[in-house]
């Protein structure tokens, strides 16, 4: 018997919208932030010898090149020393720190919320991954590489991709980058010293940190384009929550 | 490059105007005042979590090339610094003047190997040796109404005229780890870390770690020094408490 389909109550809706605004502040001023220093190591301080990433610009020898995981790549005439203005927020580092800390604590907050809702009996049913989710992987992602896509489980239930997506987001890629986040703060770390060094120094935090938002990025690009290619019945839940389905065959 | 230098000029050059006009208008912070309001929390919850002391590390940890951010020094500052003294002044019961010969052997030499965590990114490590300035305050003794320390430096903004400066609670000047440094790594401390004399706050950005201090002043409150927020780089919008 397949789960239910999930369903999105107000405070579902709500806090999805909440979230959206989170992680466009988060990530705007984030970039901003890491504009003050576009360097990126594999150390707990900032050791040249294990720069993990440079973006293109002036090397050690004068010409354009970016260092990718220890590879120095030319890049000729493209130079990027930071990232263009108007992908980020806050103006500048005094600005965008205001942002982003106001926007982690929104984040923050919504995410709890949400995660005690995944608890409840209804949610956990619709959402939690099991085994035969596991064993379903390797169809399910067949089923989005197709066009059009396979877009739910049987009666509308979540397929094994989206029940994995939808729960190792807000339970472990969200943690990961509110922990690497607090990692970089030098009063947590006298707080908590092991933290840090959890994620193998404050500059290697920083680094898994840039990782992470990456990784929620190209979830959230994967996300919008199924979103999109579902049609617009489906952008009218969003807004409406849509009614749970009273009969049919595969109905409650 | 040039559009990153251009914008800071706009940014210390529009400060500074805000700052000899008297008043802290500044076109960045002001935009995002009402954002700060996460810093009095983040202050609140590290304060509960008492004074842990920050990681300490061993001498050979210490980083080869420490970078160096500072203003501007006044022509021929090292020649004046046979004749450098530290201040000490305002709500204490006994201000004082020390010589820096004074300082070394008045009181117990500490310190630690230390992260330094700038603001915009990097961090480096080094050893930082000095006066304990929870020992200065008990011989200075600061009377029950002083809530910040604040320190003055010699380096300078030059198109506004702007010295640098900065403050902490007095919570925080009783950290055991907090140094008024005068050794770097086991040297006299050298010009472009902050010689003579540097504060060093291992749990807070580096931007709290003053360089070139020639005065120490406890206060009540922080209005009417510089823009009235506490620091250099706070009057331009960076938080007081920086420890995240």
């Amino acid at each position: 018997m397949p789960p239910p389909p999930p369903t999105y109550p107000l405070g579902v809706r709500v806090s999805h919208a909440l979230n959206v605004g989170a992680i466009v502040l988060l990530a705007m001023s984030g970039l901003q932030i890491f504009n003050a220093h576009p360097r990126l190591y594999a150390s707990d301080d900032s050791d040249p010898a294990r720069v993990v990433l440079t973006l293109p610009g002036p090397g050690a020898s004068g010409a354009n090149e970016m260092i990718v995981l220890g590879w120095t790549v030319p890049t000729g005439s493209w130079s990027m020393p930071a990232i263009p203005q108007g992908a980020t927020l806050g103006g500048w580092l005094g600005g965008s720190r205001r942002v982003h800390f106001t926007a982690a604590w929104l984040f923050i907050t919504n995410g709890a919320l949400y995660l005690s809702y995944m608890l409840a009996a209804r949610r956990r049913r619709a959402v939690w991954p099991g085994l035969s989710d596991l064993r379903e992987l390797g169809p399910s992602i067949r089923d989005h590489l197709r066009f059009p896509p396979v877009l739910h489980g049987p009666g509308g239930s979540l397929n094994p991709m989206q029940k994995i997506g939808y729960f190792a987001i807000p339970t472990l890629l969200a943690p990961f980058l509110v922990a690497t986040g607090l990692a970089m703060s030098p009063t947590w770390d006298a707080i908590v010293p092991w933290w840090t060094d959890l994620f193998g120094g404050r500059q290697f935090a920083r680094t898994w940190h840039f990782v992470a938002m990456t990784a929620l990025f190209a979830f959230i690009f994967a996300h919008v384009s199924l979103v999109l290619i579902s049609g617009p019945s489906t952008w009218a839940k969003m807004v409406t929550g849509g009614a749970t389905p009273k009969e049919g065959p595969d109905g409650p | 490059m040039a559009h990153d230098l251009s914008r800071r000029a706009f940014v210390t050059g529009a400060a500074a105007a805000g700052l000899t006009a008297g008043c802290n208008v500044n076109p960045y912070t002001d935009g995002f005042a009402a954002w700060s309001w996460a810093e009095q929390l983040n202050e609140r919850i590290g304060a509960a979590f008492g004074y842990p002391l920050a990681k300490e590390y061993d001498p050979e940890a210490a980083t080869p090339d420490f970078p160096v951010r500072s203003l501007t020094l006044p022509p021929s500052y090292a020649e004046s610094l046979a004749g450098w003294t530290l201040t000490v002044d305002g709500l204490v019961a006994n201000p004082k003047r020390y010589t820096m010969e004074e300082l070394r052997t008045a009181f117990v030499k500490r310190g630690a190997v230390t992260r330094h965590d700038c603001v915009e990114g990097w961090s480096a490590i080094a050893g930082w040796a000095g006066v304990r300035l929870s020992d200065l305050l008990d011989e200075v003794q600061p009377t029950p109404e002083a809530e910040f320390v604040v320190f003055y430096a010699a380096d300078f903004e030059p198109n506004g005229n702007t010295p640098y400066y900065g403050s902490i609670r007095l919570r925080d000047a009783r950290h055991p780890q907090t140094v008024l440094a005068y050794e770097m790594n086991g040297e006299p401390l050298p010009l472009d870390h902050g010689a003579p004399l540097r504060l060093k706050v291992p749990t807070q950005l580096g931007y709290k770690s003053t360089k070139f201090i020639h005065r120490v002043s406890f206060v009540p409150k922080l209005q009417g020094i510089g823009a009235g927020r506490g620091g250099y780089w706070e009057d331009f919008g960076y938080e007081h408490w920086a420890g995240i």
